[in-house]
């Protein structure tokens, strides 16, 4: 473990949390708000492919899935969006857990596939259940915003923009603790050298199925959460632009790092912004950014900490802590 | 019932064959440079409008078409394996950066193609228009065209394989690629030609599919996928495998298509998928696991 990661997540939760008061443009906190939604998810992608090895391309159906069962239950059923957000996180595991299961006895490139194969129908999975009110190809508008106790979340972002950050700090933090623990190196030892962690007697079977479990869950939830913040879902969520996006997020910012996707996605979503002025070319513009980030940096831009400890060695300041480089495998 | 059920096998057997054709470009660039290319279905969407601007724009016949096209979309793909992903080749984490690089090379291309010729349909007419009646069973002219240039296709690619001599080199690299490189191949210069020849056979399949279906920027992502799950189910870098995948899958979509409607075709190829690889995860004739 390296010395700055221990104080990431309290740092980056200091950083944000004064951040308003100093700046309370309303177009601004609604940026970072989808920063902390798709640091979250970009994140929790991070764990399974990068720190797990598991090249699944699901995620985004995890998060449709936790946006629809959220906004499902409290639009039609009258349930508590924080509860609705929950079962949406639940809904995401069961989902992890259909899809994880025939993985398990897959490897590399067939997951990416089969996970692939698996998002591009839950469109039709959301137009046949029209019938319970999924709102079909259209999608649903309206979703009930939050509330806390009495307190309605308005049209007043600093309310969201407070629970985006709360939600994504225990995300992040949760993240930050798996990495760390016994699990963590379960998984990561199983992405090194699968046959040598299987004779110590890891069992695949429970750890690949957890590290599914643990990333939809997140996923699920930062969906819920969205729904309820923009208001409305639909199947276009699961469109390529998307999909291309986020992906792009954990490669940018780096796989197996930990603040590495979090960074991409920060870098992303201002791109994005920024682009916006571009129209029909933004797309082609960040398309053609992200290639040559590729292939210039393929470490992603957490691998440029690596030029910080080589330059401190060549200046002679030992990094005492820095034994422990979890690098992509 | 009988001549419904004959057509759409016969609808199944052109589909099975542009399948073919497709899946196989997947499986080559997969058999010989281990890369899985997610821009192939973005070939197959340039493919078909570099045929629209030929024949729609410029009034070219087909052959004239086929013959300009083809060595663009071959320099084209020499040019997306030199430029994207050599680089990548062999540093660390590859296999993932070559699949997002090459998702980043569709985006951008995708787009490209929706700015240039606006994000409306497109239609090309069929190379022969009209049908064929025989024995009571309606053929349209446009199927047997597809049919016989997908075969001619597929022929020529075996060809390639067996007896020209970059063509046999291919395979020794798909087989062991040290020992290829320690005989004397030239594997980088190899690489390139797959890849060229592979994005070529999916534009092929862009051309024969565009008068049955309409090209749209985002038309290739289907084709893509199915390619995969063809591949998958023959058996990852088995030619033989992958044809066998293809007409088998290609039937299966037109029956379901006739039988249970169009809309089902994608929910059961993946249903399809999972089973195959839940039962048998090598595919039909699995060579790698």
């Amino acid at each position: 473990m390296r010395k700055y990661e221990k104080c990431l997540v309290p740092g980056y939760l200091v950083l944000f949390s004064v951040f308003p008061l100093f700046v309370q443009d309303r177009y601004i906190l609604h940026i970072l708000i989808l920063c902390f939604v798709w640091g979250a998810v970009a994140e929790a992608w991070n764990l399974i492919m990068g720190y797990a090895g598991i090249f699944s391309l699901g995620q985004i159906g995890f998060f449709v899935i936790g946006g629809y069962a959220s906004a499902m239950l409290s639009k039609l059923l009258g349930w508590s969006p924080w509860l609705g957000m929950l079962a949406g996180g639940v809904l995401a595991i069961v989902a992890g857990l259909i899809i994880g299961l025939p993985c398990l006895r897959l490897k590399g490139v067939y997951i990416a596939l089969l996970t692939l194969a698996c998002v591009d129908s839950i469109p039709y999975l959301i137009i046949v259940a029209e019938a319970i009110g999924s709102g079909g190809s259209t999608g649903l508008a309206d979703i009930p915003s939050l509330t806390l106790g009495s307190f309605q979340y308005g049209a007043n972002k600093i309310p969201f923009y407070y629970t985006a950050l709360a939600l994504s700090g225990v995300c992040l933090y949760i993240i930050y603790r798996v990495i760390y623990s016994n699990i963590g190196l379960g998984f990561m030892g199983l992405r090194d050298s699968e046959d040598f962690a299987r004779s110590l007697g890891l069992n695949e079977y429970k750890y690949k199925l957890l590290v599914f479990a643990i990333s939809a869950f997140l996923t699920g939830i930062m969906g819920g959460f969205y729904g309820h913040y923009v208001s409305s879902i639909g199947p276009k969520l699961l469109g390529l632009d998307l999909f291309l996006t986020v992906i792009m997020m954990v490669e940018f910012g780096g796989t197996g790092r930990f603040p590495g996707a979090l960074l991409g996605a920060f870098i992303i979503t201002l791109l994005n912004e920024f682009l916006r002025g571009f129209g029909l070319y933004r797309l082609v513009i960040l398309g053609g950014i992200v290639l040559s980030s590729i292939i210039l940096m393929p470490e992603g831009v957490i691998g440029y900490l690596d030029y910080v400890d080589r330059i401190r060695a060549l200046v002679g300041i030992k990094n005492k802590a820095g034994t422990n480089n979890v690098d992509a495998g | 019932m009988t001549s419904l059920f004959v057509e759409s096998l016969i609808s199944g057997i052109t589909l099975g064959a542009v399948y073919a054709v497709i899946a196989m470009g997947l499986c080559l660039v997969y058999g010989v440079t281990r890369i899985f290319n997610f821009c192939h279905g973005t070939m197959f969407t340039l493919g078909a409008y570099l045929a629209w601007v030929c024949i729609h724009e410029l009034h070219f016949s087909y052959g004239l078409t086929f013959l300009i096209v083809l060595p663009v979309m071959f320099v084209i793909g020499l040019g997306i394996e030199r430029i994207v992903i050599h680089p990548l080749r062999w540093k660390s984490n590859w296999q993932f950066t070559t699949i997002v690089a090459t998702l980043a090379v569709a985006i951008l291309l995708e787009n490209l193609i929706q700015t240039i010729f606006n994000p409306r349909t497109k239609m090309i007419p069929p190379v022969l228009k009209g049908t064929v009646a025989f024995h009571g069973y309606v053929v349209s002219r446009h199927e047997l065209v597809i049919l016989a240039v997908a075969t001619l296709t597929i022929l020529l690619t075996q060809l390639y394989l067996t007896k020209v001599k970059t063509g046999m080199a291919a395979r020794a690299v798909s087989q062991d690629t040290i020992g290829a490189q320690i005989v004397g191949i030239k594997v980088d210069r190899l690489f390139s030609y797959t890849f060229g020849i592979s994005v070529v056979m999916s534009a092929i399949g862009g051309i024969l599919m565009a008068p049955k279906f309409f090209i749209t920027p985002l038309g290739g992502w289907v084709p893509l996928i199915k390619g995969f799950i063809i591949v998958c189910f023959g058996g990852l870098g088995s030619i033989p495998g992958t044809l066998y995948a293809a007409f088998i899958l290609g039937i299966f979509e037109a029956m379901v298509s006739q039988y249970i409607g169009p809309f089902w075709v994608f929910p059961f190829w993946t249903l399809l998928f999972i089973l195959i690889l839940s039962i048998r995860p090598r595919g039909l004739l699995g060579a790698w696991g």
